[in-house]
C-alpha cells in the first residue's frame, strides 16, 4: 500500500542505513589504504629527535597562513573558516542531529538554541555562495576546478538549504521537505569518502606526514 | 515613598484589534434587520478574539433586559445585550463545556420560540394529563 | 412518511430547541459558518433518517468504544440514537440468525442509499479465512455490503490504513477498506481510535452536505488538515529548544517538548491538539507522553514510539553492521595498498634496471 510518507520512510530507513555503511566502509578503505602504503626510506640524517611530534604540531601551525602569504590568501582563508565553523555548529549543535548521532553511536551532548542554528545556517549558505563565486571567477582556481569540486559544493549546500526549508515548513509538505533534506544529507555521506570531502578525516594525516618529513630534514613547516 | 520594587509591573495588554470591525458588522446587520428583517449570526468561537476584544464588546454592547437559560442537552445562556436585537448566545454541554458562542442579530433567536410541532405534541400530552386527572377531583 | 432525524430527536423526548442546539454545536465543531448550522438543521429536519449499517471486521472494538462509551450522554450518543443504526453487532440486542436477517432486510430496503461505516481491517490471507462470521468472510461481506452503499466511512486506522493487523509481518494479509472497495466514495477517519467528535462530525457533515473535502489519504481536511505539531501548546518549548530528556525528569515536569522522547507530532495529522479527548480534557502530549502518530499509515512500524523522529527507523544492530563495514573497508584498503606497493616495487625495479643498463657517464673533469 503506497502512502504519503513513503519517501520519508525510505529516507529514515534503508537509505540511511546504506549511506552510513558506505561512509564507514569508504572512509576505512581510504584511510587504511593510505596508511599502509610504503613510504620511501629517508636516508638523510634526521635533524630532529622525534619528527612525528613535529608532524602533530604541523596540524596546528597550518591552521593559519604564514605571514608571507597573508596578503594574498587571508581573506578567503577567513571566509572558509567562517563556512567550516558555521557548518560544524549546524551539524553538531542542532538537537535533531544530536538525536540521530545518539541513535547511531550512543554519544550525545546538549544542543544549541534553534535561533543560533538558523543564523549559522544562513552564514554557512552565504559563505558557500561566496566561495563558489570565487572559485568560478579566479583565473587559476577556475582552470583547476573539476567535477569533484563543484559536485561536492552542491552536496554540502543542498542539505543546508533543505534543512532550513524543512525546519520552517517552506515550500511543500513537511514530510516531503524532511525526506528531501535527509536524502540529500545521505547522498553527501555516501559521496564523502570518495571525493575531496574526505579531507574531513584525511587532513590530519596529510598535514602530519608533511610536517614529519620536512621537520626531519630541518625545514620549518 | 515607593521603591522601584514596589511599583507594579503590568504586562502590556493585547490591543482590541478585532472588536471594532465586529461592531461595524453588527451595525450593518442591524441595518439589514430593520430594512428587510434578515437575521445574522456571528460565531465568536471562530474569530481570534483577545480578552481586550471581549471586554470592548461587552462594554459597548452592554446588558439588556432579557436573560434566558435554556435547559436542554446541558445549559445554554441567551442574553439580550444593551442593544435591542443583539443577543449573546452561549451553548454548553452537560459537563459545562462551552460548545459554541455567538452573537445573533434578530428580533429573537430562532431557538427561543416554541416550535409548532413541539406545541402539537405538547398539546396531546396535556389533553392526556387532563383526562387522567379528571376522575380524581378538581 | 419516513422519519427524519428531527422526528427521531422528538421520539427521544427532545424538543426542536435541542435539535437546533445540536446543529449549532456541530457546525461550530466542523468550523463551518453559522449559516451552515441553519442549512444543516433544514437538511436534517427534512431528509428521511438515513440507514446506517455498521460493520466490524479485524478490529479491537476501540473505535466503537470511543464513540459510545462516555460518562455522560454526549452528542455522539444522541446522534447514534437518532440515526437509524440498522446493524451493529456490538450495540444491538439481537444476535445470531435473527440479527443477520435484520441486517439483510435493512440493507435490502435501503439498497443504494445506506451509509456503510466500517471499522477494522480486512484479512485477505487464506482466501479471507482469518475473519469469518456467519459463514461469510470479511472480504466477501464487505464487497457485497459496499455494492449497496451510497458512501463508506472507514473508521479507525485499521479500516483506513490497515492499522495493527497490517503491521509487520502482517501474517493474515490484512488490507485497508480502500484496497477492497474501489468503486465507492470512501471517507477515511483514521486514529487509534479516532476522536469521538470527529467521527460524529464527519457523519453529520456527510448527511447534511455530502462528501467533505478530503486530503490525499482520503481524510476530511477539517479535522486532518493540520499536524499535531502545528497546534501543540508545547510548541514554544520546541522552538526554544527546551526538551524533556527522559520521563519524569525536570524538563518533563516543566511540561517541555517531548520531541526527544519520540513524539511524532510533526508528521501526524489529526485534531488531538485542538479538540482533545474526553470532551476536551487532555491529549497524550498534555498528559506527558509523545504522540504515537496513530492516525498515520504504518505507525506501528516507524522505528519505535520512543525513537525520536530524526533517528534511523531500521532495527539493524548499529555496532555490528558499522563495525563490519569498517572491517570490510580496511580489508579493501589493505588490498589496494598491497596492489599499490607491488606496483611501486615493480616500477622501482624497472627504474633500477634502466639505470644499470645506461652507458657509464663521462668524466666531467675533462672539460
Amino acid at each position: 500500500m503506497s502512502t504519503e510518507t513513503d519517501l520519508l520512510d525510505f529516507a529514515r530507513g534503508p537509505a540511511l542505513e546504506a549511506a552510513l555503511i558506505i561512509l564507514v566502509f569508504g572512509m576505512f578503505w581510504r584511510l587504511v589504504g593510505v596508511l599502509v602504503l610504503r613510504r620511501p626510506r629517508d636516508l638523510s640524517e634526521p635533524r630532529v629527535r622525534h619528527a612525528w611530534l613535529e608532524g602533530i604540531r604541523t596540524i596546528f601551525t597550518r591552521m593559519w597562513p604564514r605571514r608571507e602569504f597573508r596578503p594574498r590568501i587571508l581573506h578567503w582563508e577567513a571566509v572558509s573558516y567562517v563556512f567550516h565553523f558555521s557548518l560544524a555548529l549546524v551539524i553538531l549543535g542542532l538537537v535533531p542531529h544530536i538525536l540521530l548521532i545518539r541513535d547511531i553511536t550512543g554519544l550525545s551532548w546538549p544542543g544549541l538554541p534553534t535561533g543560533v542554528i538558523t543564523f549559522a545556517t544562513g552564514v554557512a549558505l552565504i559563505s558557500l555562495l561566496a566561495l563558489l563565486a570565487h572559485r568560478a571567477t579566479h583565473p587559476v582556481l577556475r582552470r583547476i576546478s573539476n567535477f569533484d569540486d563543484y559536485f561536492s559544493w552542491l552536496l554540502v549546500f543542498t542539505p543546508l538549504l533543505t534543512g532550513l526549508m524543512a525546519y520552517y515548513h517552506l515550500g511543500g509538505r513537511y514530510e516531503d521537505l524532511l525526506a528531501v533534506h535527509m536524502l540529500s544529507a545521505e547522498l553527501l555521506l555516501a559521496w564523502l569518502p570518495f571525493s575531496k570531502l574526505a579531507h574531513t578525516v584525511l587532513f590530519l594525516f596529510s598535514r602530519s606526514v608533511t610536517g614529519t618529513i620536512y621537520s626531519r630534514r630541518g625545514a620549518q613547516t | 515613598m515607593k521603591t522601584l520594587d514596589a511599583i507594579p509591573i503590568r504586562p502590556a495588554p493585547s490591543p482590541a484589534a478585532n472588536a471594532p470591525a465586529l461592531l461595524q458588522e453588527i451595525v450593518a446587520a442591524l441595518d439589514a434587520l430593520l430594512l428587510s428583517g434578515r437575521r445574522h449570526c456571528i460565531d465568536l468561537g471562530s474569530l481570534p478574539l483577545s480578552p481586550a476584544d471581549r471586554d470592548m464588546l461587552r462594554e459597548i454592547l452592554g446588558t439588556g433586559e432579557v436573560h434566558m437559560e435554556l435547559a436542554t442537552l446541558g445549559t445554554s445562556r441567551i442574553d439580550e445585550t444593551g442593544v435591542p436585537g443583539v443577543w449573546w448566545v452561549r451553548h454548553s454541554s452537560e459537563d459545562g463545556i462551552l460548545l459554541t458562542e455567538s452573537l445573533e442579530v434578530c428580533h429573537v433567536p430562532e431557538i427561543v420560540p416554541a416550535d409548532t410541532t413541539d406545541i402539537a405534541v405538547g398539546l396531546q400530552r396535556l389533553r392526556q394529563r387532563i383526562a387522567v386527572g379528571e376522575p380524581g377531583g378538581h | 412518511m419516513e422519519d427524519t432525524i428531527l422526528d427521531a430527536f422528538r421520539k427521544n423526548g427532545l424538543s426542536r430547541r435541542a435539535f437546533l442546539k445540536f446543529c449549532a454545536a456541530t457546525a461550530s465543531l466542523l468550523a463551518l459558518p453559522p449559516a451552515a448550522a441553519a442549512a444543516m438543521a433544514e437538511k436534517l429536519a427534512s431528509a428521511p433518517r438515513p440507514t446506517v449499517i455498521y460493520l466490524s471486521y479485524q478490529e479491537c472494538t476501540g473505535c466503537l468504544e470511543s464513540m459510545t462509551r462516555s460518562f455522560s450522554p454526549t452528542i455522539e450518543h444522541l446522534l447514534f440514537n437518532n440515526i437509524s443504526l440498522a446493524f451493529n453487532d456490538t450495540l444491538q440486542a439481537a444476535a445470531g440468525e435473527a440479527a443477520e436477517a435484520a441486517r439483510k432486510e435493512a440493507m435490502r430496503k435501503a439498497w443504494g442509499k445506506y451509509i456503510l461505516i466500517v471499522d477494522g481491517a480486512v484479512p485477505m490471507g487464506a482466501g479471507g479465512a482469518y475473519c469469518v462470521a456467519a459463514g461469510q468472510s470479511a472480504v466477501d461481506d464487505l464487497r457485497h455490503a459496499a455494492q449497496g452503499a451510497a458512501a463508506i466511512i472507514a473508521v479507525g486506522t485499521c479500516a483506513a490504513f490497515g492499522g495493527v493487523p497490517y503491521a509487520a509481518p502482517n501474517p493474515t494479509g490484512a488490507v485497508p477498506v480502500s484496497e477492497v472497495v474501489r468503486d465507492r466514495p470512501i471517507i477515511n477517519v483514521s486514529g487509534c481510535p479516532p476522536i469521538p467528535e470527529v467521527m460524529t462530525g464527519v457523519v453529520v457533515y456527510y448527511l447534511s452536505f455530502g462528501m467533505p473535502a478530503l486530503d490525499r489519504q482520503g481524510r476530511p481536511l477539517t479535522f486532518y488538515g493540520n499536524t499535531i505539531h502545528d497546534r501543540c501548546y508545547r510548541r514554544p518549548f520546541y522552538d526554544e529548544g527546551r526538551f524533556a530528556h527522559t520521563f519524569d525528569d525536570e524538563g518533563a515536569r516543566n511540561g517541555w517538548c517531548l520531541y526527544e522522547l519520540g513524539c511524532k507530532g510533526p508528521v501526524t495529522y489529526n485534531a488531538c491538539a485542538t479538540l482533545k479527548w474526553n470532551q476536551g480534557t487532555s491529549f497524550p502530549i498534555q498528559s506527558g507522553h509523545g504522540c504515537l502518530g496513530c492516525s498515520e499509515p504504518d505507525f506501528w512500524d516507524k522505528g519505535g514510539f520512543y525513537r525520536p523522529l530524526p533517528a534511523a527507523t531500521g532495527h539493524w544492530p548499529r555496532g555490528e553492521v558499522l563495525g563490519g563495514a569498517a572491517l570490510g573497508g580496511a580489508v579493501v584498503g589493505v588490498g589496494a595498498a598491497a596492489l599499490a606497493r607491488s606496483r611501486q616495487q615493480a616500477s622501482a625495479a624497472k627504474g633500477a634496471k634502466e639505470v644499470n643498463s645506461l652507458p657509464p657517464k663521462e668524466d666531467s673533469h675533462e672539460h
